[in-house]
C-alpha cells in the first residue's frame, strides 16, 4: 500500500474533526442574536477605544538590541566550551582561536554603537534634540 | 603574479573589501550620526566597490580558478563553505560593477535625504551578501549570504520613509521574502534530511551513490523527499531572481523603491540569485545521476519556469502605463531568459547555453541598471511616471535619452548592442540543447516570440522620448553629474561590450565550463 | 618590375577617390570634378600599363588581400571550411583588360569635358562621381580573384549604369530606361547569384585560379566521375555554368535579355561609350573569358554560348538596319558584336574572343564618341535623316568615325577585320565537325553582310550628301577635348589588329600572333589560366577544307565578300546627295524588324500578363493571411497582457496565496511526472 494513502487519510481526518465539531455545535446551539454578543470581549468591561493600539517604537528597538546580545551569547557559549582545548592544542595558534570571535564581537559592537548613537535606547528626547531633529 | 604569496582567505577579497567598507560606513555613522558630509560617504562607498571590482578583475586575470593545467592557480577554498573559482569571480565582477554604478548615481538621487550613511552602508552590505553568494558552496553559507543580501534590501526599498509607495513596497517585499525564505530553509532541511550533508560536493556524492546518506538509508528510497527539497530550493532562488511564481514582489518593490535601488535589485541581486542557482544545481545535483533518484532531471522544472517566466514577464510588461513598472516586468522576463541557461543543460554539456546566460546577466547588469538609472533621473527631474510624462524628453536632454534608447534597444536585443549578442548566444545554445530534448525547441520559440513582443514596449518608450512632442509646461531639466556619469558609463559599456565581447565570451564560457564540465 | 604589384589596389582606388572627391567637393571645383576624374583614370592607366609591363616581364600576381568572413561549411566536395575574401588576380588577361578599361575611361573623361562641361549641363558632380564609381567597379571586377568578389562588383557596375543612364532624370524616358536596364540585367544576375552559391556549395571555393580554384576542383570531380548533388559531375558543371551565364547574358545584352541596351541610349553618349566599349557590356563577356576553364569543361555550355552568340549577332544586326537614330544603330551593332565574341568563346576561340573584345572596345568607343561629336555638331539632333554633308565641315570627326566604321564592318586591314575573321575561322573549323556550330557560324557570317550594310548606311546618311537640316548646314564647332580622344581611338582602330594577325601568320607562316602568345602566358602567366591549358580541356574536334591555308582563305574571303557587298549595297542605296528611305520595300518584314521583333512587347506581356497577377495573389496572401496572423498575434498579446496584469492585485495576501498555489501546482506536476506519489 502506498504510504501516501496514510498521509492522505490523516489529512482528511485532521480536516474532518474540526469541521465536524463546528457542525455539531452549529446544530446543537440555540440561536439568540443580540447586539451585545457582537461586542469585543474585554473581561466584562465596556470596551473603550479601538483594538489597534500603537505601542512606542522603542519597545521594538530594545527587542532588536536584545537580539544582538542573544546571538552573541548563542555563539559565545559553544566557543567558550571549546576554547581551552583549542588553546592547548598545538595545531591552532591563539590568534586563530581568539581572532574570529573578537572580530565577531567587534562587528556586533559596531552595530550596537550605531544603534546607540542613533537613539535606539533613548526613551525621551531633550528639547535640543527635538530641535535638531526638526532641522533635518 | 604575486597571488601565490597571499594567504588563501584573501581569495574572498572582493567580498571582504565590501564588508569592511560597509562596517567603516557604519562606524562613521556611529561616530558622527546624520553627517552631511555626503562626498565622504558616497566616495567611500564608490572606492570600496571599485576596489572590490579591481581585485576581482585582478584575480581573474591572475588566473584564480583557471585550472592549474592551463597555467592558472586553480580553484581556491578560502575557508569552509566557500569556494573561489571563475564562476564566483565572474559574478563578483557583475555585483561590484552594478554597485559602483548605482552608488555613483545615488549621490544625486539622495540630495536632501535623511539617511545618507545608512543608505550607503546598507547598499554595500547587500553587495557583500551578493558577492558572498557568488562564492558560497554550502547550503548554510548560501542561506546566510542570501539573507545578508535580502535583509538590507528590504530596508533599502522602504528607505523613502515619507513615501507611502516605498514603505508599502518594502513591507510587501519583506513579507513575500520571509515566506520564500521559509520555504527555502524548509527545502534545505529536507535536502539535509535526505542526504545528511549541507556541502554541495558532499550532497553530490550522496546523490551519485558514491557515499551513503547520513541516515544510512539508500538515497533512492528518499527520492520524493529530496525532490521536494530541491523544489523548495528552487522556490527560494526563484524569489531572489524574481521568477514565476515567486515574482509577485518584484513589480511593486521595483516601482516603490528608489530607482537606484530598483536597478540594484533587478541587476545585481538577480545575478547573485542566478549564480547560486547555477552553482547549487550543477554541483550538488549532477544531471544524469539525479534523474535516477528523483525520477526526472531538474532541467524539466527550469524549462517550465523559463517558459512561464519569460511569457508572463513580457506579456505583463506590454501594456503597462508606468515606465518603472514596465521595466520591473521586463526584468522578470529577462530572468526567464537567464533561466534558459539551466534549462538547456545536459549531462555532458551545455557550457554554451549556460555561458550565454552568464553573458546575458553581465550585459543585463549594464543595460538594465542604466535603464533604471534613467528612471532615477526622471524622478530627479520630477517629470512623472507614465510613458506620456516622458514625452519629448529627448529635446531637453538628448544625451541621456540617447543612452536610454541604447538601453531599450539592447534590452530588446537589437543587433549593434550587447543585448543582441547575449540573446543570440542564448538562442543558439537553446537550439543546440534541442538535440537532446525537444522541449528546448519550445523554449527557443518562446524566446523568439517574447523578444519580438518586448520590442513593442521598449520601442514604445523610445518613441515617447524621441518622437512625441514635449508638453508645453516643462521646466528646464537639470543635469546631475553623478547620475549622468553612471548612465553614460552604462551606455558606453552596453555598446563597447560588443567589440570587447571576445574576452567576455571566453570568461563566461570558462566559468560555465568550470562548473558544468 | 619588382614590387609593381603591391600598387595594384591603387588602380581601382584612384577612381574611387575621384568618386568621393567629385561627390563631396565637385560643386566647388573647376570643371565640376572632371579634373579629378581625368587625373584618377590617367593614373589608373599609367599603373595598368605598369602592370602590363610587369606581366610582360614574366610575373603574375595572385593575392588574397582581405578575408571578410570564413567559417565551416559542408560543401559537396572540397574543404570543410569556406572563406570569402577580396583578392587580386593579375594575369595576362586581366592586365590587358585593365589597360583597355582605364584607357577608355580616361578618354571618356576627357571627351566629357567637351560633351558635358562645354554644353553647360547641370548636375555634373553627380555625373563625374558616377563615372568614377563606374570605373572603380569595373576595374575591381576585372582583377577580382574570386567569383563572389566578381559578382559584387558586377552588381556595382549594374548600379552605376542605372545611375548614369538615368542621369537626365527629369525627362520621362531616361529614368524608365535606367529602370529597365537595371531590372533586365538583374533578372540575369539572379541566375548568376544562384550560380555563385551553387559553385560555392559544390566546391567550397570561389577562386578563379590556382590549385584551390573551383575550376581545378571541377576538373578533378569530372575526372573522378562522381556524383554532385545527384547529377553527373559534368552535368552539374553545365548547370552551374549556365546559371552564371544568366548574368552574362543580361549584362552583355545577349538574346533574349538584350532589350535594355537600345533603351539605355537615353543616357549621355559618353556613358554609352563607356558602357558599351569597356565596362558594363564588356563585363559579361569578360566573365566568360575569366572563367573559361570552367566552361571548357562542359561542351554543352560552350555550344549554347556559341549558338546564342551567333544568333544574337545576326538578330541584332538585322534590327540595326532599319534604325534612324545614329545611337540606336550603334546600340544594335554593340549587341551584334558581343554576339560575335560569345560565338568566338563558345567555339573555343579564346584568343579570338578576347581579341575582338579588345578591338571592339577601341572602335566602339570611337564610334560612340564620334556619334557624340556628331550630336554636338548637330545641336543635339540624333536622327540621321536630318544630317548629311558633315564630311567637309568636320573632317577630324569624319575620318576617325570612318576608321571606326571600317573596323566595325570588318574591312581589311582595319582592326575589326582581323578579330572577326579569326572568330569566324574558329567557328568554321569547329563547325565542319559539329552541325550546331555550323549553324551558328552561318548566322555569324550572314550578320557580316548586315553589319557592312547598316554601318555604311549610317556613314553615308550622316556625313555624305547634302545637309538636310539647318543644324547640318551650320554645325556647332567641337574643341580639342573631343578631337583628341577621337584621334587616339582612331589610330587604335586602324592598327590594333597588328596584335594578332593570325591569317597572315598562317598563310605566310610567320610568328606574329602576339596576342595568342600573350594569352598563352609565354611572356608570363598563371599555368591553369592560359590558352593552351584551355585548349587541352576543350572537347571540340576541328576540321579543315583541304588544307589550313585554303580554309583560312575561304573564311577570310567569304567574310570580306559579304562585308563589301553589304557596304556596297549601302553605297548604292544611300550615297545620293539626297538619299531616300527604302524601308517601305521591306514590306511587312520591315515593320516586324522595326518593332524589334516584338521583343519588348512579349517581355512586357510576360511582366503584365503573368508576373503581375502572380504578384497580386502573393500580395493578397500577404495582406490577409500574413498580416492577419501578425495583427491577430498582437491583438492576442495585448489582450493576454491586460489579463496577466490583473493577477497583480496589489494585495499581499493574494500574492502569498498565488505564490503557494503556483508552488503546489509545480510540485504536483513534477511529482506526478517524477512518480513520487
Amino acid at each position: 500500500m502506498n504510504d501516501w494513502i496514510a498521509i492522505g487519510a490523516l489529512a482528511l481526518v485532521g480536516l474532518l474533526i474540526p469541521l465536524g465539531m463546528m457542525l455539531v455545535s452549529y446544530l446543537l446551539r440555540p440561536t439568540v442574536p443580540e447586539t451585545s454578543k457582537r461586542a469585543t470581549y474585554e473581561s466584562g468591561e465596556i470596551p473603550t477605544g479601538g483594538t489597534r493600539v500603537r505601542f512606542n517604537i522603542q519597545y521594538y528597538m530594545v527587542a532588536l538590541l536584545f537580539l544582538v546580545f542573544d546571538i552573541e551569547t548563542a555563539f559565545l557559549f559553544p566557543w567558550a566550551v571549546a576554547y581551552l582545548d583549542a588553546v592547548e592544542s598545538d595545531a591552532i595558534s591563539l590568534l586563530e582561536v581568539l581572532g574570529p570571535m573578537l572580530l565577531f564581537v567587534a562587528i556586533l559592537l559596531i552595530g550596537l554603537a550605531w544603534a546607540w548613537r542613533n537613539g535606539a535606547v533613548q526613551w525621551a528626547q531633550t528639547p535640543r534634540q527635538v530641535e535638531a531633529d526638526s532641522d533635518r | 603574479m604575486a597571488i601565490y604569496e597571499l594567504p588563501e582567505w584573501t581569495a574572498l577579497g572582493p567580498a571582504l573589501i565590501l564588508a569592511v567598507t560597509a562596517l567603516a560606513l557604519f562606524a562613521f555613522d556611529s561616530i558622527s550620526p546624520r553627517s552631511t558630509n555626503r562626498q565622504l560617504l558616497a566616495g567611500t562607498a564608490v572606492a570600496g566597490s571599485l576596489t572590490s571590482l579591481g581585485v576581482a578583475v585582478w584575480f581573474t586575470v591572475a588566473g584564480v580558478g583557471t585550472p592549474t593545467a592551463d597555467g592558472g592557480n586553480g580553484v581556491i577554498d578560502p575557508t569552509h563553505g566557500f569556494v573561489v573559482d571563475q564562476l564566483a569571480l565572474y559574478f563578483m565582477i557583475i555585483v561590484a560593477v552594478v554597485t559602483a554604478l548605482i552608488v555613483v548615481a545615488s549621490y544625486d538621487y539622495l540630495v536632501d535625504h535623511a539617511y545618507q550613511a545608512e543608505y550607503y552602508s546598507l547598499v554595500i552590505l547587500a553587495a557583500t551578501g551578493m558577492s558572498l553568494m557568488a562564492a558560497a558552496d554550502s547550503l548554510v553559507t548560501i542561506l546566510i549570504a542570501l539573507e545578508l543580501a535580502s535583509l538590507p534590501s528590504y530596508a533599502l526599498v522602504a528607505i523613502l520613509k515619507d513615501n507611502r509607495g516605498s514603505v508599502e513596497a518594502g513591507l510587501k517585499y519583506f513579507l513575500i521574502g520571509s515566506l520564500s525564505s521559509a520555504i527555502f530553509i524548509y527545502g534545505i532541511s529536507l535536502v539535509y534530511g535526505a542526504t545528511g550533508h549541507l556541502e554541495l560536493a558532499a550532497i553530490a556524492e550522496v546523490v551519485s551513490g558514491e557515499t551513503e546518506a547520513g541516515s544510512g538509508h539508500d538515497i533512492t528510497e528518499m527520492g520524493g523527499l529530496l525532490g521536494l527539497g530541491i523544489l523548495m530550493l528552487i522556490g527560494g532562488f526563484a524569489f531572489k531572481t524574481a521568477s514565476v511564481p515567486f515574482h509577485f514582489w518584484a513589480p511593486e518593490a521595483y516601482e516603490g523603491a528608489p530607482a537606484p535601488i530598483s536597478a540594484f535589485l533587478s541587476s545585481a541581486s538577480k545575478a547573485a540569485g542566478f549564480v547560486v542557482l547555477f552553482r547549487v544545481f550543477t554541483e550538488a545535483f549532477p544531471l544524469g545521476e539525479i534523474g535516477a533518484v528523483i525520477g526526472f532531471d531538474w532541467t524539466v522544472a527550469f524549462i517550465v519556469l523559463a517558459i512561464v517566466t519569460m511569457t508572463l514577464g513580457n506579456f505583463a510588461a506590454a501594456t503597462q502605463d508606468s515606465v518603472k513598472r514596465m521595466l520591473a516586468y521586463s526584468s522578470i522576463g529577462h530572468a526567464g531568459y537567464a533561466l534558459i541557461g539551466l534549462a538547456g543543460l545536459t549531462a555532458d554539456g551545455g557550457e554554451l547555453v549556460m555561458g550565454a546566460a552568464m553573458m546575458h546577466l553581465l550585459v543585463y547588469g549594464f543595460m538594465n541598471t542604466g535603464a533604471f538609472l534613467f528612471v532615477a533621473l526622471a524622478e530627479h527631474w520630477g517629470v512623472g511616471r507614465t510613458f506620456e510624462d516622458y514625452n519629448g524628453l529627448a529635446a531637453q536632454a538628448p544625451v541621456a535619452c540617447a543612452a536610454m534608447a541604447v538601453f531599450m534597444f539592447s534590452l530588446a536585443g537589437i543587433p549593434p548592442f550587447g543585448g543582441f549578442f547575449s540573446k543570440y548566444f542564448l538562442f543558439v545554445g537553446a537550439l543546440e540543447a534541442a538535440t537532446a530534448s525537444t522541449a528546448m525547441l519550445v523554449v527557443a520559440a518562446v524566446l523568439v516570440i517574447n523578444s519580438a513582443l518586448s520590442l513593442y514596449y521598449y520601442s514604445r518608450l523610445v518613441k515617447a522620448i524621441w518622437i512625441e512632442d514635449p508638453p508645453a509646461t516643462r521646466d528646464r531639466l537639470a543635469q546631475p553629474t553623478g547620475l549622468y556619469a553612471a548612465i553614460i558609463v552604462a551606455a558606453v559599456m552596453t555598446i563597447v561590450i560588443l567589440p570587447g565581447f571576445g574576452p567576455v565570451v571566453d570568461a563566461a564560457l570558462d566559468a560555465a565550463g568550470a562548473v558544468v564540465g | 618590375m619588382e614590387g609593381a604589384f603591391s600598387y595594384a589596389p591603387a588602380i581601382a582606388a584612384f577612381p574611387l577617390v575621384a568618386f568621393v572627391v567629385a561627390l563631396v567637393f565637385g560643386k566647388w571645383m573647376p570643371k565640376k570634378g572632371a579634373i579629378a576624374g581625368i587625373a584618377a583614370t590617367g593614373a589608373s592607366l599609367v599603373f595598368s600599363l605598369w602592370m602590363l609591363a610587369a606581366v610582360a616581364s614574366g610575373e603574375t600576381y595572385h593575392e588574397t588581400l582581405y578575408e571578410w568572413t570564413a567559417g565551416e561549411a559542408a560543401s559537396e566536395i572540397g574543404a570543410d571550411t569556406i572563406g570569402f575574401s577580396f583578392g587580386i588576380l593579375i594575369d595576362p588577361l586581366a592586365a590587358l583588360m585593365l589597360v583597355i578599361v582605364s584607357l577608355v575611361a580616361f578618354l571618356v573623361h576627357v571627351f566629357s569635358l567637351g560633351y558635358m562641361n562645354a554644353e553647360g549641363e547641370t548636375g555634373l558632380p553627380r555625373y563625374y562621381a558616377g563615372l568614377g564609381l563606374f570605373t572603380f567597379s569595373m576595374l575591381s571586377f576585372v582583377y577580382a580573384d574570386n567569383l563572389l568578389m566578381a559578382f559584387m562588383f558586377f552588381e556595382l557596375v549594374g548600379l552605376c549604369s542605372f545611375l548614369l543612364i538615368g542621369f537626365w532624370f527629369r525627362t520621362r524616358s531616361a529614368p524608365s530606361a535606367a529602370k529597365k536596364a537595371f531590372l533586365v540585367t538583374r533578372f540575369g544576375d539572379y541566375f548568376f547569384l544562384l550560380g555563385v552559391v551553387a559553385i560555392a556549395a559544390t566546391f567550397g571555393t570561389l577562386q578563379f585560379a590556382g590549385d584551390e580554384s573551383f575550376v581545378a576542383a571541377a576538373e578533378a570531380a569530372i575526372d573522378d566521375g562522381g556524383q554532385l548533388f545527384g547529377f553527373d559531375a559534368e552535368t552539374w558543371v553545365t548547370i552551374t555554368g549556365l546559371l552564371v551565364l544568366g548574368g552574362v547574358i543580361g549584362k552583355s545584352a545577349q538574346f533574349p535579355l538584350h532589350t535594355w541596351l537600345p533603351d539605355a541610349m537615353e543616357g549621355p553618349t559618353t556613358v554609352s561609350a563607356l558602357i558599351h566599349a569597356a565596362t558594363m557590356v564588356a563585363a559579361g563577356v569578360y566573365l566568360v573569358a575569366r572563367m573559361f576553364g570552367y566552361y571548357a569543361l562542359s561542351p554543352t555550355t560552350l555550344a549554347i554560348i556559341a549558338f546564342i552568340g551567333g544568333f544574337t549577332a545576326l538578330f541584332a544586326a538585322t534590327m540595326g538596319v532599319v534604325k534612324d537614330d545614329v545611337k540606336q544603330v550603334l546600340a544594335y551593332s554593340t549587341i551584334s558584336q558581343y554576339g560575335y565574341m560569345m560565338l568566338g568563346l563558345g567555339v573555343g576561340g579564346y584568343v579570338a574572343g578576347v581579341f575582338h573584345l579588345m578591338n571592339h572596345a577601341f572602335f566602339k568607343a570611337l564610334l560612340f564618341l564620334g556619334a557624340g561629336a556628331v550630336i554636338v555638331l548637330m545641336h543635339h539632333e540624333q536622327n540621321m535623316w536630318k544630317m548629311g554633308g558633315l564630311k567637309d565641315k568636320a573632317p577630324v570627326t569624319y575620318y576617325t568615325f570612318l576608321a571606326g566604321a571600317l573596323a566595325l564592318a570588318g574591312i581589311i586591314p582595319f582592326s575589326g577585320f582581323w578579330s572577326k575573321d579569326e572568330i569566324l575561322y574558329d567557328a568554321l573549323i569547329v563547325g565542319l565537325e559539329e552541325p550546331l556550330i555550323m549553324a551558328a557560324y552561318a548566322m555569324g557570317l550572314l550578320a557580316v553582310f548586315f553589319t557592312g550594310f547598316y554601318t555604311f548606311r549610317m556613314v553615308f546618311l550622316t556625313f555624305h550628301g547634302e545637309p538636310r537640316s539647318e543644324a547640318a548646314e551650320d554645325p556647332h564647332p567641337v574643341g580639342w577635348s573631343i578631337k583628341l580622344p577621337l584621334i587616339v581611338l582612331g589610330i587604335l582602330a586602324v592598327v590594333a589588329g597588328i596584335a594578332n594577325l593570325a591569317p597572315v601568320a598562317k598563310l605566310a607562316n610567320v610568328d606574329i600572333t602576339f596576342l595568342e602568345h600573350w594569352l598563352d602566358g609565354e611572356y608570363g602567366g598563371i599555368d591553369e589560366v592560359t590558352y593552351s591549358a584551355y585548349s587541352e580541356l576543350l572537347a571540340y574536334e576541328t576540321g579543315v577544307i583541304s588544307s589550313e591555308q585554303v580554309t583560312v582563305l575561304i573564311a577570310a574571303g567569304l567574310s570580306l565578300l559579304l562585308a563589301f557587298s553589304g557596304a556596297g549595297l549601302a553605297w548604292k542605296l544611300y550615297s545620293d546627295p539626297e538619299p531616300t528611305a527604302h524601308k517601305e520595300r521591306l514590306g511587312s518584314a520591315g515593320t516586324v524588324v522595326e518593332d524589334n521583333y516584338y521583343q519588348d512587347e512579349y517581355q512586357v506581356w510576360l511582366a503584365e500578363g503573368v508576373t503581375l497577377p502572380l504578384a497580386r495573389v502573393a500580395d493578397r496572401f500577404d495582406q490577409t493571411v500574413i498580416d492577419g496572423t501578425v495583427n491577430g498575434v498582437s491583438t492576442a498579446s495585448l489582450f493576454g497582457s491586460s489579463w496577466v496584469k490583473r493577477i497583480q492585485t496589489g494585495i499581499v495576501t493574494n500574492y502569498a496565496a498565488l505564490l503557494i498555489a503556483g508552488f503546489i501546482a509545480l510540485l504536483l506536476g513534477l511529482g506526478v511526472y517524477g512518480g513520487w506519489f
